[in-house]
């Protein structure tokens, strides 16, 4: 008697699979295998309704010309080729998925699943082996690989069936027999090579593709046998070492500036509990072992004689600083510090190779068809990448993004391929693109299918109010008086203030943020977009919006006299400003005022009538009694709000928060994208309170967060700073006769507040500056994955914090708001992602934000740099005063504060002479010793010694540094050792010259390229552009991101 | 095994199920004629024989006998050829010993015991081959088998077992699921009285999950009680055929 066990599922088989599993010894095992007539094809095109519940049921497209099939050992070597964006509607079966999970790597598997997760790429994972007519059994006798290609093949004749040969099929392989055997069985399921199928259907589309398969194919093909560095150690070796504590694990990290030989391993944060946390030093390319720069990594520890330590020497980092030296140094003893835990790397764990960016070398030979390259990548921690290409002659003064393939253990350089060019070498837009590239950052331009989701606000259709969310809001349009400070001319206003007075003599106060997830539902193209995005990147000159214009600078910016959507955060506060009750919710609202920072710092300072309406356009139509109750009623809410602040700061002071310098410029664009003006980074009041209101909502919207989910709470933490990161600080500040006791952050608070030179104002900056950079970095997490007592934000001293007030810029923000939703209106619980996703979602967060960041450094240093490029070295510009913050060896490192330069200045040359100035003429350099003691650096020579320590001012000159391979940075060479002109002028003057940098360079490469587009595109061009241009300066949003990133400076 | 991907990103199982799917279950009742009761089921590969004997004066020490209720005597063991290794399997190891005293555990909560004071019911289990879910099988093998033998009980009893995979429950786990180091949890319950009589969970699962898991596992008792049913009342409309009994 044979019974089913659910009525529903009538259709279940249940044959076995036999395995053999070697454990030691080999055992027989049988597994169960279910199979079923609906297991989704995911098709749009399915007939029947195979897809029915199921939320991704048309993830394959019906706009293309066929469906791929590639086969077990196509999908395994050429899974890049079908990473290409446009091949779509690519179908991998699970035998493919099974065969790269055991026998490629990791990594592999990974973006295998990272492929099919994209949902613009129309790639879908089908279960052939579950599927009861797609499946076949294999036969005895039959060889695993042949049997692979027949279930592909049956699984290919399943599809085409399956979709009534509405498409062809087309499953590819590189084994010549199973063309012969499944070629012509079937019309319209096509059996061919990969170089077969890409000639025939992307021949025209793209000839990268084909360079792509070929380098593959040669990376596949070339594996010689010739020992070099040393094998890695097996898996379960590895794996029973780590637990016994033999080996560690962490992370490799090179260290940039002497590449060739210095790396370290950051050990992994669990183990660092227990051990000393110290790094550990990887000396020279043999004990790193192929490993590159970002893998994770498995060392030895040498026995304690053999230790090293790390090098003091400042090193010119040179276009041959990439080759690999096996020798030692004889002098190092001499250089080096003290004597750290070294290793050598036995394994490695997970190889973290990204896309680099690469340059040939300016000699290549051009001579051999295909021949092996080598490129030096712009990463100077990056060894230089063999590749074949047949292009050197046409790519060689192009920079080129290159892959790493392998690293054989007899090649003294990795194999990796050419992907594609990005133009030439010192244009303006190859050198951004090759930030953006190091950076991980991808900003393609917003598709079609996201603007169509989005709501549409023109001239013949204005958007409007939803009456459905006008019943389901509270609205504070006439209730209360709101208003926003921001930058001036800001576009996008993401946060709105109210504040009044109750009945019962309390105040309430309000917080009124942008309600972006109104518009971005989870599932959206929006909101997978942003997702990747992360945040909006600024460079110098441009920006890479979040979210589509239509919603950044329109829908959800909060602008005075329209009725917008948002979440509110109101408090309401006794007179001793204590929380009394808090209200989280979705409101709508009319912003009264869109005030700016000044306006406002001039209202609260008692500005006259005429000055406030002058300035407020909200105002202007008004006039006599009205008028002036207007103005009494913003002039109370200004002041109001700034008692308020004021009294949350101080409070959170006491509690020991910290306030942190960091030296940043504050660049002022034009509508047309030049740089206007800089206006000095005038510290007021006002940037504080409007700083406090945000922190405060953060910090509520925080604490309900966590307590409605105290597994999945997105929340932001700053975690405690490393003691020895405080050594620098610590000695500079000696110099001076300061303390600084880094026990908590109350108490650093406190000492660096006196830390102060009444003669030197630059000194309390530089010494914040250093405690900023001793810093841990603030970090988003997801509440599930930390213990409570990690939660707390060592610089604000809150114990819980996260992001809430920016969700046009910040994706994190995007899901807190739509956890507080959830939270307060018990509603949508379920697209709150679990604690697993949460966690995954904010290290990419975290991931995008440093690159982010990074980018918008590297892109300033480029300005930089172009700037001094074609300046005369002895230009009033390029001689500087500049203080000393850090000694070596051979050197000082120093800071710039009128360019806000940091970098390294040489007092002995490389060939051992050390330099000697004198008043009013060039220095000189001659034999002699440097002596190094705790806070100076002394220079002997045989004209007497000079002295030079911390926090002394000196005189140096800028010069470029030109590079053809890396990125082009700073020389400073000593020029007096006394100051330049006096700190205080300079103090000014520093941010009016970085603008005039700014401005000077951005209008060159502006002109020339607005010069080479509009030809293109013909008079239309600005409309066009204003249209459709991804990185059109709306020039007011850099502007308001600057004081933004100086409350974040200040918060995080 | 390293990257053994337990719950694939569409939703399948390694077996191919979905995650709240059981596996196929046969079973038959009256397989023995000798003994009182009898059944045999299979849940996918795990197969269990059982039978039951009595109720019956005590057999052997007389002190077990008890006054007010009858003694549920359980006996569970492995047959040496279960598994994949062949094993010599003695009847009083700990692992058997534990697994009986849940058995008698939960029949004891299930039959009847106060009809039939100062006698003794006899329940052994044999697991003929195992792959995963031993314990509940056996406890649906067994109820079938005190059914057979006419032993009144408050409801079937029904077990299942259950575990959380990517932040998803899982039903019915097999023994590759069951090794994978996971949370596991087993549940007897009284379906229709929507009563847990025993519940055993191993390894860590965070209590904010616990509830879904435990949803799970009592909806597939209730899955498996349907299919007990059934067996049952096909069983019995088939031997009253054969005995030419009107309905």
């Amino acid at each position: 008697m044979v019974i089913e066990n659910k009525a529903e599922v009538l259709d279940k088989d249940n044959r076995y699979l036999r395995l053999k599993n070697s454990q030691g010894k080999s055992v027989s095992i049988v597994r169960e295998v279910y199979r079923r007539e609906n297991i989704p094809c995911q098709s749009s095109l399915c007939l029947e309704d195979c897809n029915v519940g199921t939320d991704d049921f048309d993830l394959l497209p019906s706009n293309v010309t066929h469906y791929i099939i590639p086969d077990c050992q196509v999908a395994r070597e050429y899974l890049e080729v079908f990473e290409a964006p446009e091949i779509h509607g690519i179908i991998f079966t699970q035998t493919a998925e099974h065969c790269i999970q055991y026998e490629g790597s990791k990594n592999h598997h990974n973006r295998l699943k990272r492929l099919v997760k994209d949902k613009t790429k129309g790639a879908v994972i089908f279960h052939n082996e579950f599927q009861k007519y797609a499946y076949c059994d294999r036969e005895s006798g039959e060889s695993h690989s042949d049997w692979q290609s027949r279930s592909t093949f049956k699984a290919a004749e399943w599809f085409f069936n399956h979709l009534a040969g509405q498409l062809p099929v087309v499953m590819v392989t590189n084994n010549d027999k199973v063309i012969e055997e499944y070629g012509s069985k079937i019309i319209n399921v096509h059996v061919m090579k990969v170089e077969e199928y890409l000639q025939t259907f992307w021949k025209q589309a793209n000839t990268a593709l084909m360079d792509l398969y070929e380098s593959l194919t040669a990376s596949v093909q070339s594996k010689t046998k010739k020992k070099g560095y040393s094998g890695y150690l097996p898996t379960d070796v590895l794996e029973a070492g780590l637990k016994t504590g033999r080996y560690i694990q962490g992370h490799m990290n090179v260290n940039k500036s002497n590449a060739s030989e210095e790396a370290f391993v950051r050990r992994k944060r669990e183990e660092s509990k227990e051990d000393s946390g110290s790094d550990i030093l990887i000396h020279g390319m043999s004990s790193r072992n192929r490993a590159v720069h970002g893998d994770v990594v498995v060392v030895e520890l040498l026995s304690r004689s053999e230790w090293k330590g790390r090098s003091n020497v400042i090193k010119e980092t040179t276009e041959s600083t990439s080759e690999p030296k096996l020798s030692k140094d004889d002098e190092e003893s001499e250089d080096n510090g003290d004597i750290m835990p070294t290793g050598y790397v036995v394994g490695i764990t997970q190889r973290n190779w990204r896309e680099y960016v690469a340059t040939f070398a300016e000699d290549e030979k051009t001579g051999q068809k295909g021949g092996k390259v080598l490129v030096i990548p712009w990463d100077y921690r990056i060894p230089k990448i063999r590749i074949s290409t047949r292009q050197v002659e046409k790519l060689k003064d192009h920079r080129i993004i290159v892959r790493i393939d392998s690293w054989d253990i007899d090649s003294q350089y990795p194999n990796g391929h050419f992907i594609r060019s990005l133009g030439k070498i010192g244009e303006l837009e190859t050198e951004i693109s090759a930030i953006l590239i190091e950076n991980s950052i991808s900003v393609p331009p917003f598709s079609d299918a996201q603007m169509k989701e989005l709501p549409i606000d023109t001239p013949e259709h204005p958007w409007k109010i939803e009456d459905v969310e006008l019943k389901k809001r509270r609205d504070l349009r006439d209730s209360h008086l709101i208003f926003s400070i921001d930058p001036k001319g800001c576009e996008d206003v993401d946060d709105t203030l109210s504040v009044r007075h109750l009945k019962n003599g309390n105040i309430e106060l309000g917080v009124h943020i942008a309600d972006v997830t109104h518009f971005v539902k989870p599932g959206f193209l929006t909101d997978q977009e942003a997702k990747k995005r992360s945040t909006t990147v600024y460079l110098a000159d441009r920006r890479y919006d979040m979210l589509p214009g239509i919603l950044s600078a329109n829908l959800c910016s909060l602008i005075s006299g329209v009725d917008r959507y948002a979440v509110s955060v109101i408090w309401e506060l006794d007179s001793k400003y204590e929380v009394v009750d808090v209200w989280y919710g979705k409101t709508i609202i009319r912003s009264q005022y869109k005030l700016f920072y000044e306006l406002a710092q001039l209202v609260h300072d008692g500005a006259s009538q005429t000055e406030i309406v002058d300035n407020v356009p909200e105002l202007q139509d008004l006039s006599g009694e009205q008028l002036v109750t207007k103005i009494d009623e913003l002039i109370l809410a200004v002041n109001q709000l700034m008692t308020i602040a004021r009294h949350l700061k101080r409070k959170r002071v006491r509690g020991g928060a910290l306030e942190l310098e960091s030296v940043e410029v504050q660049v002022q664009l034009s509508e047309t994208k030049s740089v206007e003006d800089l206006t000095p980074k005038d510290h007021m009041e006002i940037h504080d309170t409007i700083a406090e209101c945000m922190i405060f909502a953060n910090h509520w919207v925080a604490k309900k967060i966590a307590e409605t989910f105290s597994q999945c709470a997105l929340l932001r933490h700053h975690p405690l700073p490393r003691d020895h990161q405080f050594g620098n600080l610590k000695s500079c500040a000696e110099v001076k006769g300061f303390s600084v006791d880094i026990n908590s952050n109350k108490t650093l608070a406190e000492s660096l507040d006196k830390c102060v030179d009444p003669g030197d104002s630059i000194v309390n900056k530089l010494l914040r500056t250093l405690a900023t950079q001793a810093m841990s970095n603030a970090a988003y997490f997801s509440t599930g994955s930390l213990p409570n007592n990690q939660f707390f934000h060592y610089g604000l001293a809150l114990d819980l914090y996260t992001h809430f007030t920016s969700p046009i810029r910040r994706y994190a923000d995007v899901i807190v708001h739509r956890q507080l939703m959830a939270a307060v209106e018990a509603a949508d619980k379920l697209e709150i992602p679990g604690n697993k996703e949460l966690s995954e979602l904010s290290d990419h967060i975290n991931q995008k934000h440093r690159a982010s960041q990074y980018a918008q450094r590297d892109s300033q240093e480029l300005f930089q740099c172009l700037y001094f490029k074609g300046k005369d070295s002895n230009d009033d510009c390029c001689i500087v005063d500049a203080v000393i913050f850090q000694l070596r060896n051979n050197g000082v490192y120093v800071f710039i504060p009128r360019y806000g330069i940091k970098g390294p200045v040489y007092l002995r040359s490389k060939d051992g002479q050390v330099i000697h100035v004198q008043p009013q003429a060039e220095p000189e350099w001659t034999g002699g010793t440097i002596q190094r003691t705790d806070h100076s650096i002394i220079v002997n020579n045989m004209y007497g010694s000079q002295t030079y320590t911390l926090l002394d001012h000196i005189t140096v000159r800028i010069s470029l540094k030109d590079s053809r391979a890396h990125s082009l940075s700073v020389r400073l060479e000593l020029l007096y050792n006394t100051p330049h002109i006096s700190v205080s002028q300079q103090d000014e003057m520093a941010k009016k010259q970085k603008a005039a940098i700014i401005k000077e360079v951005s209008e060159a490469a502006e002109e020339s390229r607005l010069a080479i587009v509009s030809h293109d595109l013909g008079a239309n061009f600005d409309k066009l552009k204003e249209e459709y241009g991804q990185t059109s300066t709306k020039h007011s949003l850099y502007h308001m991101f600057e004081s933004f990133k100086e409350t974040a400076l200040k918060t995080s | 095994m390293a990257g053994l991907n337990l719950l694939s990103d569409q939703g399948f199982r390694i077996d191919g199920r979905k995650p709240n799917e059981l596996r196929r279950i046969q079973c038959k009742l009256g397989v023995f004629k000798q003994a009182d009761g009898s059944a045999y089921i299979e849940q996918g590969n795990t197969k269990v024989l059982a039978t039951v004997y009595g109720p019956h004066e005590i057999r052997g020490s007389r002190a077990k006998l008890l006054l007010d209720r009858v003694l549920v005597n359980c006996q569970y063991s492995m047959a040496t050829f279960s598994t994949g290794e062949r094993k010599r399997r003695p009847r009083g190891d700990r692992k058997s010993q534990e697994m009986t005293m849940h058995l008698k555990q939960t029949f004891d909560a299930a039959i009847m015991t106060n009809l039939y004071p100062r006698s003794q019911i006899d329940i052994f289990v044999e697991v003929l081959q195992s792959d995963g879910g031993n314990y509940c099988a056996s406890v649906n093998a067994a109820t079938l088998a005190l059914i057979d033998a006419g032993i009144p009980m408050k409801d079937f009893v029904c077990a299942c077992s259950a575990s959380f995979v990517n932040d998803n429950p899982i039903a019915d786990i097999n023994y590759l699921e069951e090794s994978s180091g996971g949370p596991e949890l087993i549940v007897a319950t009284l379906p229709k009285s929507d009563q847990i009589v025993f519940l055993e969970q191993n390894s860590r699962l965070h209590e904010d999950n616990l509830s879904k898991v435990i949803d799970l596992a009592v909806k597939s008792c209730k899955d498996v009680y349907t299919v007990l049913d059934r067996t049952v009342r096909d069983h019995v409309s088939e031997v009253s055929n054969s005995h030419g009994w009107d309905h």
